[in-house]
Parts: structure tokens; C-alpha cells; sequence
């Protein structure tokens, strides 16, 4: 089910009745019901089918779960394959649903095939948020393994924590040790509660309903033309930063939709975003875009190849082991590949000059200012990677660019950039709260700017897109 | 139900709930107010004015999306496949096609040969491959195939229609709804207040408004609105131009075979346009030894810069059956 549907509004009122009249105090068994049969009926909504993947996915991690717990600590090899089996079912189904594909189009290229020759796609849709669904069950398993955390008797509390809805499909991806624990805590639901939530809620429908939909009006219509030989420097800019404007609003959106329902519903969903484009490093980038994704790849993949732990060199492959697949995560193609390889290479590049950290000659003023403008023009330059449709589109846009010609933008393009402003204004604040500038922003103000939001969103909409993340 | 953890007392801040309410409704009467008072703002929005032309159509796409390729892909309309089925003629094409047949005149023709048509074109530069899933999935056996030979034999699917036939029936079904649903509460949402971007059209765009197409469940054809008077002349073409490559070679001859199998006989025709053509319909019509029945009338017309204008695409439909008349008994 889409956010941004009338199917959800009515679906989340009738949520949030329960929450108001038979689950007051949050875990009332009544409550629980709802809320694990919403989840399912919401995953559902997408193909009804497809809730089989769901419950196989959940059912193997808690039936691994309980046996690893069984199995002692020193039966190493057992419980090895205890998790092999969790992790291979759950890698296994990204990689039929998602890669399959485009392995075979890679097989093509590597035997000199011709790719459009090859058997027609498999037919089946992707099912939706399969790619955080599926880490957030192997988090579950392997903090288990690790012994980090209790398995749970009951299945059904566990699917609860798999299936949440509203971080089911793009996240946050919640870890098992920060929701489980929030299921038997009683939550009333306070009028303070009640606006955070709402805030939470508005903002998102905000960012994605005006900021996103319109950018991606721009970016949609316009993308293929950037790669054109007479598109001027100024158009083919223009374009990255709409896109880098438009990713961010989707998925911070998306991301602010899911905390403030979780919050009406009595549970609290980590931040994802925290104004990326004001990130001073690679480092401090990752630590403010898609948080919760950085941190699962940090915990469960950089950590255990090593980390920093066994000297430069292992650890600038291991940054960029971790960011290239953390590239095939959002999508099987060579673009996306090449956006990782970006990251993780500027991170290892970053770590090499020690700018990653804030001492020594990285706190000079004039070093900081340069290295930001540095990290936020490879995030632009990464950001055209992951728009493009093909790794040849995105090297005519970023060459037009380079070309350094032609920088005049018309009407059009001024009148598009208008839908960057609420985005540049939140990381404004941002920077401003960060140095205690000023404080959060009080009640009163976030009444009057929710009604400002809302009132631009009945008045401002640009139809209704799918959020980005969805395919993922 | 929601409790507040003390009553606030005299002199305190008001409650944001309340102050959000205030605020939001002032802006809300501000807006209706101008909107109703001030002459100069106009009210011509499609989505509250636009209605279905007839009982015969149902709602094809508008700024939510596109839903036809669903309702006939999925047959989620019953009615529109039971005329699909039935027809003798089917007009393929992308939506240059769509703007050009214009039911009145087609109507008239084909009923007075005693066939029935439809036209199961789509939008979206919609090419070969999703029409002829069409056609396989409900064994449709016209007797004759029109086809839009500008961009056609592409062997591809446009990304609607590759969404399409990666959904479920469930899933189509619930586009739809959705959609429709949307439609409706926007029509009554924006009576009271506009949507600023509507009403005062996207600047540097080809559709500077929202665009609401209705589909006949008889005969296929759109009615689009807006649908604006000629602003640009259509020139004419040649035919020859430009040579094809070996993809739309391969696929005209599959397409050819597949109607063929079908005991359907193919006709091709092009529908100008002053955008750049794509595949030279007379080359077509050689390789695949098929009529190709087209004419450019003086005078034709394009709103937006790619399609016909409503005049000219009545003009371009009465030269098409005149064509036609030779070739279809």
C-alpha cells in the first residue's frame, strides 16, 4: 500500500481507531491482533500472493532463532549452518526477486551475447520492500547467533517486528534490539504524542507531496535530455541537483510517514535522514543519509570483514566491498554499482588524507569549506549514476557539465528550482539548531507551519508518484 | 482515547491542534474567497469541470496516472472487452493515433460496411509488444489490424505497460480503484480551492495542465481535455524516411506473422505529426508487402506540438477512411 493513497487514509483511520479504543495502553492482545493483521493486509494491498515470501522469510529467521538458542555456544559448526540457512533463504529470494535478471544480462555481456536476445523478463513484480524486510529478519537472526538477543517463543510477535507496516516496505530498518523490547511497554497515547506524530506525518506527506512529485515532474521530463549534446552546463546541473533534491524528499519523506505513524501507534522508529547535503565528509554523509541502511551495513557486513581493525589497506577494501554491494542492494544494474563504487572510494580516499575525522589539519576552516563542497559535488556527481537508465547516459550528463559551457537556465528551470527551497530551508535550520543557534522548533510555530504544509499540499500537489524506494 | 497530561490553565499558549485548525482553515477561506472574487484568477481547472462524455466512457488517465492499460490489459471493464472481441477492425498505434481517430467519422465508415472497430492504441509511446499481449490474451481475430507505423515496430513496452504485465489482476483492480477514487475527491476538493500549478499551467511544459482522457468501452477512442486549438502547422513527410534497422526489420515481421497467424490482413498507415518521425512507413509497407494508406491533408494542424488538433484530426480521419475505402470491403 502507497503512503500517498486514499486506500491508506482509510486504512490508517481505522488503525488508529483501534489504537484510540481497544488499544489504549498499546499492548492490549486486541491491539496486537490489529496491528500484525493490518501489517499483513497492507503488505498484501501490494499482491496479495507475495505475503507468502513474507511469512517464509519470518518463519525461517524465528525457526532459526529458536534453535540456535537450543544448539550451545561451543557446537560452532552447527549453529554456523543454523545461520547459513537463515541468510541463504533470505539472500536467496533478493537475489531470484531482484538479481536474477540482471545476472543473466551480465552472462550476456561477459559471452558476448546479445542482451535483447536473451528469454524475456520472469514476468513477476519485485515484491515490495523485499530489500528491507529481508535485512531487517537477518539482523534479527544474527544478533541471536551472536548472542546479542533473546529469541522469541511466540512467532506472532516476531512477525509484528518483521511486518510493522509502517516501516515495512522502505524502512527505517529497525533492528530486533530496538523494537522488541517497545512490545510489552505501555504507551498512552498523550496529546504531546499525538503531535509529534502528526508533525512527523505532515512533514512527510509535505516533502513527498510538493517537493518530490514536483521535482520528479522536472526530472522525469527532462532527464534523458540532459544527456544531449546541445543541453549547456547550467541545464545538465540543473538536473542533478532537482534529482539530489528529489531523492532526498521521497525517501525523507517516506521515512518522516512511517516515524509519525509508529508514533501514533505507540512505537518509536529510528531517524533516517538528517539533512545529508550538510554532511563535511563522506563519513559524516552516511552518518545523515539513509541512517538506519548505513548502520545495518556497518554492523552486520563492515564490522565482521574487519572493519579498521587489520591496517589501511584491508580496511579501504573493506569500505568499498561494503559500499558496492551496498549499491547492488538498492538495484540490479551497473549504475547502481558504480554509485557505490563512488562512495566507497571517496570514503577510502577520505580516510587516507584523515579528513574523516575532526582533528589535525582536517579542522582548518578553509580545509573544511573546501572538503565539503568536495564531498557534496561526488555525492551530485554519484546522485546522476543512480537517476541514469544507463551508464552512458549519466557520462553524457556529467560531460556536460564538465564542458563548462553554457550556463544560462530559462523560466522553466528557475520556476522548477522553487521546489528546492523547503529543502534548503530545513537543512538551513538544521545547521543553524546543529551550532545551538537556535532550539527546536516550539508547539506553536509547528501548528502554524503544519497548516502552511498541509495547505500546500491540498494546493501544491503534482499528481501521485510511487515512492523511489518502493522498487528497492 | 488521546488524554493530555494536565488542563492547561489561563494565559497559556493556545493548543497547536487548535491553532493549526485556525490557521489552516483561515488559509482555506482566504484561498476560496479569492478564488470565487477575483476575476482574475479564473477557475478553469479540468478536474472540476470535466465530466465522462457519455455513460460509454470511463476514466482512461488524469494527473494520478494511467489506468487504461490496466482495465485492458487485466479486462477489468467487461464491457470494453466484449466490443474488443467483437471487432473486425482494430487501430494500433501510440497516442498520435489516439488524438487522430476520431469516432464520428470512423464510426460512420465502418458501420456502413457493416464492421465494427476499435481502437486499442495507448499513450505513452506505446509500441508493438503490449498491444499484441492484447491481442494473444484475448484471442482477439479482427479482420483487419490499422496500424500507426510511426514508432510501432519496436519490439518494446513502454514503462506503463511494462508495469502492467508485471501486476496482478488484484493489483490492477486496486489501481484503478485508487485512481478513480482520487479523481473523485479532487472534483470535489477543488470546487472549493485550486491547485495553483492546475490552474495556472506547469511554465516550459508540453501539458502546462492536468490532462484527463476518458476511453470508449465501444470503440477505444479518447476524448482528451484540454484539447486546444492548432497553434503549430503539421508539414508533411516523406514516407521513405528514415531506413530501418534490423529491430524494427524483425519486428514488423513478427507482428506481420502474428496477425497473419490470426487470419488478420495488415494495413499501415502514419499520422502526421510535427515532431520527428520514427520508421519510414512506405519502407514498412514494401518489406512486408502490405497496403499502406496514408494522405496529408492541407492544413493540418498540432496543438502541443506532437499531436493533432481537434479539427485536424477529424480531417485527417475523413482522408483516412477515404484511403481506407480501397483497401478494407
Amino acid at each position: 500500500m502507497n503512503f500517498v493513497s486514499w486506500a491508506f487514509a482509510a486504512f490508517f483511520t481505522i488503525v488508529f481507531a483501534a489504537r484510540l479504543t481497544i488499544g489504549r495502553r498499546k499492548i492490549e492482545p486486541a491491539f496486537v491482533l490489529v496491528l500484525i493483521v493490518s501489517s499483513a493486509l497492507f503488505y498484501a494491498w501490494h499482491i496479495p500472493a507475495y505475503i507468502g515470501i513474507l511469512l517464509l522469510s519470518a518463519g525461517i529467521d524465528y525457526w532459526a532463532a529458536l534453535w540456535l538458542e537450543r544448539v550451545p555456544q561451543s557446537a560452532v559448526g552447527r549453529r554456523r549452518w543454523i545461520l547459513t540457512i537463515s541468510l541463504g533463504t533470505n539472500l536467496g529470494l533478493l537475489a531470484f526477486f531482484k538479481y536474477s535478471g540482471f545476472f543473466m544480462r551480465v552472462l550476456a555481456d561477459l559471452t558476448g551475447e546479445d542482451a535483447a536476445a536473451l528469454p524475456p523478463e520472469l514476468g513477476m513484480a519485485l515484491p515490495m520492500g523485499i530489500s528491507f524486510y529481508t535485512f531487517q529478519s537477518m539482523s534479527y537472526t544474527i544478533d541471536v547467533y551472536r548472542g546479542q538477543l533473546k529469541a522469541l517463543r511466540g512467532f506472532w510477535p516476531f512477525f509484528l517486528f518483521i511486518s510493522f507496516f509502517p516501516q515495512l516496505v522502505a524502512g527505517p530498518i529497525v533492528r530486533a534490539v530496538e523494537f522488541l523490547p517497545q512490545m510489552p511497554r505501555r504507551r498512552r497515547l498523550r496529546a504531546c504524542v499525538f503531535y509529534e506524530g502528526a508533525w512527523l506525518i505532515v512533514s512527510g506527506f509535505f516533502l513527498k507531496m510538493v517537493c518530490a512529485d514536483n521535482l520528479a515532474v522536472y526530472v522525469d521530463e527532462f532527464w534523458s535530455r540532459g544527456a544531449a549534446e546541445d543541453a549547456g552546463s547550467g541545464f545538465a546541473l540543473w538536473l542533478a541537483l532537482m534529482f539530489s533534491g528529489q531523492i532526498f524528499a521521497d525517501f525523507a519523506g517516506y521515512s518522516n510517514i512511517a516515524r509519525g505513524t509508529a508514533y501514533l501507534l505507540g512505537y518509536r522508529l529510528p531517524l533516517n535522514f538528517n539533512a545529508p547535503y550538510l554532511a563535511a565528509s563522506f563519513k559524516n554523509f552516511w552518518e545523515r543519509w539513509h541512517m538506519t541502511l548505513s548502520r545495518w551495513l556497518r554492523d552486520y557486513l563492515y564490522v565482521p570483514l574487519g572493519g579498521n581493525r587489520h591496517g589501511r589497506v584491508r580496511t579501504y577494501v573493506n569500505l568499498m566491498i561494503v559500499m558496492l554491494l551496498g549499491g547492488l542492494w538498492h538495484g540490479a544494474a551497473y549504475t547502481f554499482i558504480v554509485w557505490g563504487a563512488i562512495h566507497g572510494a571517496a570514503l577510502a580516499v577520505e580516510r587516507l588524507l584523515h579528513l574523516h575525522r575532526d582533528d589535525g589539519w582536517g579542522q582548518q576552516l578553509a580545509v573544511r569549506v573546501g572538503w565539503y563542497a568536495v564531498v557534496q559535488s561526488v555525492v551530485l556527481v554519484a546522485w546522476v549514476y543512480f537517476r541514469s537508465q544507463s551508464m552512458e547516459e549519466a557520462g553524457l550528463i556529467l560531460g556536460n557539465i564538465a564542458a563548462l559551457q553554457d550556463w544560462s537556465i530559462g523560466p522553466r528551470e528557475t520556476v522548477g528550482a522553487l521546489f528546492l527551497l523547503p529543502i534548503a530551508l530545513h537543512h538551513a535550520y538544521v545547521w543553524v539548531e546543529e551550532r545551538r543557534l537556535l532550539g527546536p522548533v516550539a508547539p506553536p510555530t509547528r501548528a502554524v507551519l503544519a497548516a502552511g504544509m498541509v495547505y500546500a499540499i491540498v494546493t501544491l500537489y503534482a499528481g501521485t508518484a510511487d515512492f523511489i524506494y518502493f522498487q528497492f | 482515547m488521546l488524554t493530555t497530561s494536565r488542563t492547561p490553565a489561563r494565559g497559556e499558549p493556545v493548543s497547536p491542534g487548535l491553532l493549526f485548525g485556525c490557521v489552516f482553515g483561515l488559509l482555506l477561506a482566504v484561498t476560496a474567497g479569492l478564488w470565487t472574487m477575483w476575476p482574475g484568477l479564473g477557475h478553469s481547472m479540468n478536474i472540476r469541470q470535466v465530466e465522462p462524455p457519455s455513460d460509454d466512457h470511463y476514466l482512461a488517465y488524469d494527473g494520478g496516472g494511467n489506468i487504461e492499460h490496466q482495465v485492458l490489459y487485466f479486462g477489468l471493464d467487461g464491457e470494453a472487452i466484449a466490443h474488443l472481441r467483437r471487432a473486425d477492425v482494430l487501430l494500433l498505434g501510440n497516442s498520435r493515433l489516439m488524438f487522430a481517430a476520431r469516432p464520428g467519422v470512423l464510426g460512420r465508415f465502418f458501420e456502413s460496411r457493416g464492421l465494427r472497430y476499435y481502437a486499442l492504441g495507448f499513450g505513452f509511446r506505446e509500441a508493438d509488444r503490449f498491444p499484441l499481449a492484447i491481442i494473444e490474451k484475448f484471442d482477439l481475430r479482427p479482420r483487419y489490424v490499422v496500424v500507426n507505423a510511426d514508432g510501432f515496430f519496436s519490439d518494446s513496452l513502454s514503462d506503463a505497460a511494462t508495469a502492467t504485465v508485471s501486476d496482478s489482476h488484484f493489483g490492477a483492480w486496486r489501481k484503478r480503484w485508487e485512481a478513480e477514487a482520487s479523481h473523485a475527491v479532487r472534483r470535489v476538493l477543488h470546487q472549493t480551492v485550486p491547485n495553483w500549478i492546475d490552474l495556472f499551467g506547469r511554465a516550459g511544459f508540453l501539458w502546462r495542465r492536468e490532462v484527463i482522457g476518458y476511453r470508449s468501452r465501444s470503440n477505444g477512442t479518447w476524448e482528451v481535455y484540454p484539447w486546444e486549438p492548432a497553434s503549430l502547422a503539421v508539414e508533411g513527410r516523406d514516407m521513405h524516411l528514415p531506413p530501418l534497422n534490423i529491430r524494427e526489420t524483425e519486428s514488423a515481421l513478427r507482428f506481420h506473422a502474428a496477425m497473419a497467424a490470426r487470419g488478420a490482413e495488415l494495413v499501415l498507415t502514419f499520422v502526421p505529426t510535427p515532431k520527428p518521425m520514427a520508421g519510414g512507413p512506405a519502407l514498412f509497407a514494401e518489406l512486408l508487402g502490405v497496403p499502406l494508406v496514408t494522405s496529408h491533408p492541407f492544413g493540418l494542424g498540432s496543438h502541443d506540438g506532437d499531436h493533432l488538433d481537434h479539427n485536424s484530426a477529424v480531417v485527417w480521419s475523413e482522408s483516412l477512411v477515404r484511403e481506407l475505402g480501397r483497401v478494407i470491403q
